[in-house]
């Protein structure tokens, strides 16, 4: 059943429909959140409690989205804070730098029953763990889910030139990891 | 280390899957499981029984403000008054007053007493029977008459 995000957004407004607007809103956006939450923060039980606290903080703030983005835009937009708010947890915790935390990702994503990559996958997944925070946003919104730069800039609030040079930096870097690796 | 002499490698090149999979019904029993999430998020809302006290503690708290307030700023400000006005007029010394006048007049006899009352300061002129009843009662008729040939 495709429903549009506008007929979605007039039923969340009716307090009778809410309920059953926002389990509509939640069978339309799960799958592409979870894969855009699970590029950034690799391990699946990880990003389901993300998916999850993405889902209560949109609950939450439902009513006082002013829809002068779209819902899409904004759903993304909660979504990545909160995987970015995940991962500066993980730094806090381990009060380690980032290149640390980016091993535990390895660690955990080799560890990953849900991971079926083949070698060069595994490999490619540890060079975009090399790339800071930003270009790794970047990288796996255009690489892998072919993102139009124009929507990423909504989402990520940059320009549309610094994503291009952001994603031509990110590419090089892990082509140059993948061809230099052991 | 990857050859260099070996073609290097391309992302182009590299088949672009998803590495990653869920486990089964995922997506499924992902929604119920969000339901039920949102259902305890909204249960203490409620199922919280507003008590009397909570309906009123925003009235209580402003009536202990403004109990703080007159205890703070009017309760010193009108002992300043009170200690102001005890300076001005001592009530000591009125007591003084007041005793020294009750011993004057209780210590005064009568003829004293009247002398001062009617100490010229009256202008009417007694009647002709209570003069002749004083001087009946006071003096003689050889005091009299004594008086009158003067």
């Amino acid at each position: 059943m495709h429903i549009s995000d506008q007929e979605i957004m007039s039923r969340l407004k009716s307090s009778k429909e809410k309920d059953r607007a926002f389990q509509l809103l939640v069978t339309k956006y799960q799958e592409r959140l979870y894969w855009h939450i699970r590029k950034i923060v690799l391990n699946h039980d990880d990003s389901d409690d993300v998916l999850q606290n993405t889902f209560l903080k949109i609950w939450r703030n439902i009513d006082s989205f002013r829809e002068e983005s779209s819902l899409f835009t904004w759903l993304y937009r909660i979504a990545t804070n909160e995987a970015l708010t995940y991962l500066n947890q993980l730094k806090r915790k381990s009060a380690t730098p980032m290149n640390e935390v980016s091993e535990y990702l390895q660690q955990n994503l080799e560890a990953d029953e849900y991971f079926d990559g083949d070698d060069i996958q595994l490999k490619l997944q540890n060079a975009i763990l090399t790339l800071p925070e930003k270009q790794r946003l970047v990288f796996n919104m255009r690489y892998f889910d072919e993102m139009p730069y124009q929507e990423m800039s909504e989402i990520l609030e940059t320009s549309v030139g610094a994503l291009k040079a952001s994603y031509h930096h990110a590419a090089k870097k892990v082509e140059d990891y993948l061809n230099n690796i052991e | 280390m990857h050859n260099q002499e070996d073609t290097p490698i391309k992302l182009s090149e590299i088949r672009k899957e998803n590495p990653f999979r869920v486990p089964g019904n995922y997506f499924e029993d992902f929604q119920a499981r969000m339901h039920l999430r949102i259902e305890q998020e909204m249960q203490p809302e409620m199922k919280k029984p507003v008590r009397v006290i909570e309906l009123l503690k925003p009235a209580l708290s402003l009536a202990a403000s403004f109990a703080a307030v007159f205890m703070i700023v009017y309760l010193p400000i009108s002992s300043i008054q009170k200690r102001q006005l005890a300076s001005d007029s001592p009530s000591s010394e009125v007591q003084i007053e007041t005793d020294h006048y009750t011993y004057l007049i209780e210590n005064m006899d009568e003829n004293t007493f009247f002398a001062l009352f009617n100490n010229g300061d009256s202008d009417e002129i007694p009647a002709d029977e209570s003069i002749t009843e004083y001087l009946a009662a006071n003096y003689s008729d050889y005091d009299i008459f004594m008086e009158t040939q003067k």
